[in-house]
C-alpha cells in the first residue's frame, strides 16, 4: 500500500485534474486519460476520491471512499454531500458552506466527524476543490477525504492528559511539584510551589533551586549532591530545613527524581516537596510529651515505691505495736491471775489450814476434810499459776532471760523422749526487756513448730553473747522442709518470729531442707536502755507494765 | 539523832503503795524503816545510798524486779541482807532467789506471822524459809 503524504498528494491532484483538463479537450485523449486516473484512484485506498456535480450530487466515487464510508459505487452514485456529514453539521450548514467555500476560495480544507453507510462516524480531514471545464466554467466539485480517527484519538488523547496532568500540578497546594532542568534550573512552577516558597513563578523561574536550600546546606554542596544522588539512585528523598523567599525557614521532606524522555535520556528533575514544619513540630512535641509522660510514670513509680516502702514500716510499726499490745495485755492478765486470783487462792489455803487446827482429829474426822480442801485449793492455786505463766511468763520479768529459757526447755523436755540440750553462755544480766521478750517467745514458737512439724529427733537450743549481740539457735534433727515452697500458706509462726527479730533491730534466718532438719538463728543487737528507748517510739513493743 | 541500839535499818520495796505502808507499820516497832521505794532500781540506788542492814524486796515489780536488783546488790553492796517477799511460790523463783544469795524468802499471803521472825532470824545471820514452801 503507498502511503501518500497529503502534500504530494495535492500536487498529484493537481497534476491529475491539469491533465483531465487537457484531455477533455481531445476527446480520445481524453478517453485514455480518464481511464489512467480512475485506475490510478482506485489504487489508492487511504484516500476517498469523490467527484460532486453541481447539485452536490455524487458523480464519482473511488475504492478508497468504497472502503473508508462503505457504500458501494452503485450505492453511493446520486447520494448527496450532506449524507455523509453528521446531522448537527448539516443543522449548521456545513455542507453548503463547504461548496460554498471551495467555490469562492478554489479550496476548501476541511475536518469533521463523517459518517459511514452504518451509521458509525470517522474523523475525516480533506479537501474540496472546484471543477472547471475547458472554458474555465464550474460544472462540477471534487473531494479527497482521508480517515483520520486513529490519530485524532491519539492526539485527543495526549492533549487531555497533558492537560490533566497540568491541571493536577496546577491544583496541588500542599505539595510544590517543581521541575528543573539538567543545570538545576527551575522550569515550572505550581500553586503548590507557590503558596509553600512564596515565589510568584516570574520570580523563580530560570534560577537554581539552591535558592530552596539554606546557606549551611549550601556550603555543604547538598543541592548538587541531591541531583547527584537522584540520578544514582532513581530517587533521592531528605527532610531538611529548607528556606522561604522571605529568608524563614520550614521543615520539608522532599523527593528528587530523575525525569528521562523515551529513549532513556535524562532530561531534568522533579522536586516534589512538602512543607513538614507542623507535622515535625506535632512529632517534637508528641516527643516532648512522651517524655514529661515518662519522667511522670517515673516519679511516679518513684513514689509509689517510697509510699509502698512507707506502708511496709507502717506495717511494721503496727505489728510491732499489735505484738507488744498483746503482749502487754497477756502480761496483765498474767499478773492479774497470779498476784491477785491465786494470792486469794494462798490466803484460803492460810485460814484452812489454821480451821484445821480447831477442828476435833480423828480418823475420818474433820481435820480430814479440811486437808482436802487445802490440797484443793493448793492444786487451784497451781492451776492458776500455770495459766499466768501460759500468757505470760513473769519470769522472763523477774527472773530474766537466761532462767525463763531453762525453764521453757524444761518444760519442752518433759513433753518429748529425745535428748533437748541448751547451751547458755555468758549472756548478761540487763538484756533490755523488749529484746529479751523477742528472743523468749522466738524461742517458743520455734519449739512449738520442732513438736508439731518436725517429728522426732534431739533437739539443741543455744544461746550465746557475740560482739555485742545476742545468737540464739533452735535445731532439730526432724523433717526439715522447703521455706519457699510454704511461704504464704498462712502459717503465722515463722513470720512473727521474724518480725519480733525485726522489732528488737535483730534478723532471722531460717536454714531447712527436706529430711536435713531446721535451724532457726536469730540475731538481736545487745542495746543500751537509751537506745531501746528511741526505738520504742518508733515502734512501740513492749511498754513496762504499771500495776 | 542517833538510833537505840539492837534496832535495824531496813530499806522496803514493793510496787504497791498500800503493802508498802502496812510493812512499814508492821516493822516499825522494832526497826527503822529507811526507805519505801516501788521498783528495784529506786531499791538499789536507795541502798547503796543509804546503806541499810536490810532490804526487803518484793519480786515482781516494774523497771526492775527484785531478784535483778539483788543482782545488782550482790555486786556492789554484798554486806546488805536480802529478804524477799513475793507471790511466787515456783521452784524456780526459789532457787534463784537463793543462788543471789537471799537470807529470806518469805510469802506474802503470811507476812503477818512470818516475817517479824524471818527479820529476827536473818539479822541472826540465819536464813529463813517460808513454810508455806512445804
Ligand atoms: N521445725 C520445723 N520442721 C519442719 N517443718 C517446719 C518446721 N517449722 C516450720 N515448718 C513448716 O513451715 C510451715 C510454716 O510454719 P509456721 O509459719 O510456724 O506456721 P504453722 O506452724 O502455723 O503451720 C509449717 O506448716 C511447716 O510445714
Ligand atoms: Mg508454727
Amino acid at each position: 500500500m503507498h502511503d501518500v503524504e497529503m502534500s504530494s498528494l495535492d500536487d498529484r491532484i493537481a497534476a491529475l485534474e491539469h491533465e483531465l483538463a487537457v484531455c477533455r479537450e481531445g476527446r480520445s485523449v481524453a478517453e485514455e486519460g480518464e481511464l489512467r486516473l480512475s485506475l490510478f484512484l482506485d489504487s489508492v485506498q487511504d484516500f476517498a476520491f469523490i467527484s460532486f456535480d453541481l447539485d452536490g450530487r455524487v458523480v464519482g466515487w473511488s475504492r478508497g471512499a468504497e472502503r473508508i464510508l462503505d457504500y458501494p459505487q452503485v450505492d453511493a452514485f446520486g447520494m448527496y454531500s450532506g449524507e455523509f456529514f453528521t446531522p448537527e453539521d448539516v443543522a449548521r450548514g456545513e455542507d453548503k458552506r463547504e461548496f460554498r467555500l471551495a467555490r469562492e476560495a478554489s479550496r476548501a480544507e476541511d475536518e469533521r466527524w463523517h459518517l459511514r453507510r452504518d451509521g458509525t462516524r470517522f474523523w475525516g480531514s480533506g479537501v474540496m476543490t472546484p471543477l472547471l471545464d475547458a472554458q474555465g466554467r464550474l460544472c462540477g466539485f471534487s473531494k479527497v477525504l482521508r480517515d483520520q480517527t486513529a490519530t485524532k484519538l491519539a492526539e485527543a488523547c495526549l492533549r487531555d492528559s497533558e492537560e490533566r496532568l497540568r491541571l493536577f500540578c496546577e491544583n496541588v497546594h500542599d505539595y510544590a511539584l517543581i521541575p528543573v532542568d539538567l543545570e538545576g534550573l527551575v522550569v515550572g512552577w505550581n500553586t503548590g510551589a507557590a503558596r509553600i516558597f512564596g515565589y510568584a513563578p516570574e520570580e523563580i523561574l530560570g534560577q537554581h533551586n539552591s535558592c530552596f536550600f539554606n546557606p549551611e546546606d549550601i556550603a555543604r554542596g547538598e543541592p548538587e549532591q541531591d541531583l547527584r544522588r537522584a540520578v544514582a539512585e532513581g530517587r533521592a528523598e531528605d527532610a531538611r530545613w529548607m528556606v522561604h523567599k522571605d529568608g524563614s525557614r520550614f521543615w520539608s521532606h522532599w523527593v528528587t527524581t530523575p525525569i528521562r524522555d523515551q529513549q532513556t535520556q535524562l532530561r531534568g528533575f522533579a522536586k516534589v516537596l512538602h512543607d513538614s514544619t507542623e507535622r515535625k513540630a506535632a512529632e517534637e512535641l508528641r516527643e516532648r510529651l512522651l517524655e514529661k509522660e515518662r519522667l511522670l510514670l517515673q516519679t511516679q513509680v518513684r513514689s509509689t515505691g517510697e509510699a509502698l516502702d512507707r506502708t511496709k514500716e507502717e506495717l511494721r510499726a503496727l505489728a510491732g505495736s499489735l505484738l507488744g499490745a498483746q503482749e502487754d495485755e497477756r502480761r496483765r492478765i498474767a499478773r492479774e491471775l497470779h498476784d491477785d486470783l491465786s494470792q486469794r487462792l494462798a490466803v484460803l489455803a492460810i485460814r484452812l489450814a489454821a480451821l484445821r487446827d480447831t477442828l476435833p482429829d480423828g480418823p475420818g474426822g474433820t481435820q480430814d476434810e479440811a486437808l482436802q480442801l487445802e490440797k484443793y485449793v493448793a492444786g487451784l492455786a497451781s492451776e492458776v499459776r500455770r495459766l499466768s505463766h501460759k500468757l505470760h511468763p513473769s519470769i522472763l520479768d523477774d527472773l530474766g532471760l537466761v532462767v525463763a529459757m531453762r525453764r521453757l526447755i524444761e518444760d519442752f523436755q518433759a513433753s518429748r523422749d529425745e535428748p533437748v540440750t541448751f547451751i547458755e553462755r555468758e549472756i548478761p544480766d540487763d538484756i533490755a526487756p523488749a529484746t529479751a521478750a523477742a528472743l523468749f517467745r522466738i524461742a517458743q514458737e520455734g519449739l512449738r513448730n520442732v513438736s508439731k512439724h518436725a517429728g522426732e529427733g534431739p533437739v539443741r537450743v543455744g544461746l550465746e553473747h557475740e560482739s555485742g549481740a545476742l545468737r540464739l539457735t533452735i535445731a532439730d534433727a526432724g523433717s526439715g522442709f522447703d521455706h519457699a515452697a510454704v511461704r504464704g500458706l498462712g502459717g503465722l509462726g515463722i513470720i512473727s518470729m521474724q518480725e519480733r527479730a525485726h522489732l528488737v533491730g535483730g534478723s532471722l534466718n531460717l536454714n531447712s531442707r527436706p529430711g536435713e532438719g531446721t535451724t532457726v538463728e536469730v540475731r538481736v543487737p545487745l542495746t543500751s536502755d537509751d537506745d531501746r528507748a528511741g526505738r520504742r517510739r518508733a515502734a512501740p513493743a513492749i511498754t513496762k507494765e504499771t500495776r | 539523832m542517833t538510833r537505840p541500839v539492837g534496832r535495824s535499818r531496813i530499806l522496803i520495796a514493793d510496787d504497791d503503795a498500800p503493802t508498802r505502808e502496812q510493812l512499814a507499820l508492821l516493822l516499825a516497832t522494832e526497826h527503822d524503816v529507811v526507805a519505801l521505794v516501788g521498783d528495784g532500781k529506786a531499791a538499789v540506788e536507795a541502798a547503796v545510798q543509804l546503806g541499810p542492814d536490810l532490804a526487803l524486796l518484793d519480786i515482781s515489780m516494774p523497771v526492775m524486779s527484785g531478784i535483778a536488783a539483788a543482782r545488782h546488790l550482790r555486786k556492789c553492796a554484798h554486806a546488805i541482807k536480802v529478804v524477799f517477799i513475793t507471790n511466787h511460790v515456783e521452784t524456780a523463783y526459789v532457787e534463784e532467789a537463793f543462788r543471789l544469795g537471799a537470807a529470806g524468802y518469805v510469802l506474802k499471803p503470811n507476812l503477818a506471822a512470818e516475817l517479824p521472825i524471818a527479820i529476827r532470824t536473818v539479822l541472826a545471820g540465819g536464813t529463813y524459809r517460808s513454810s508455806l514452801l512445804g
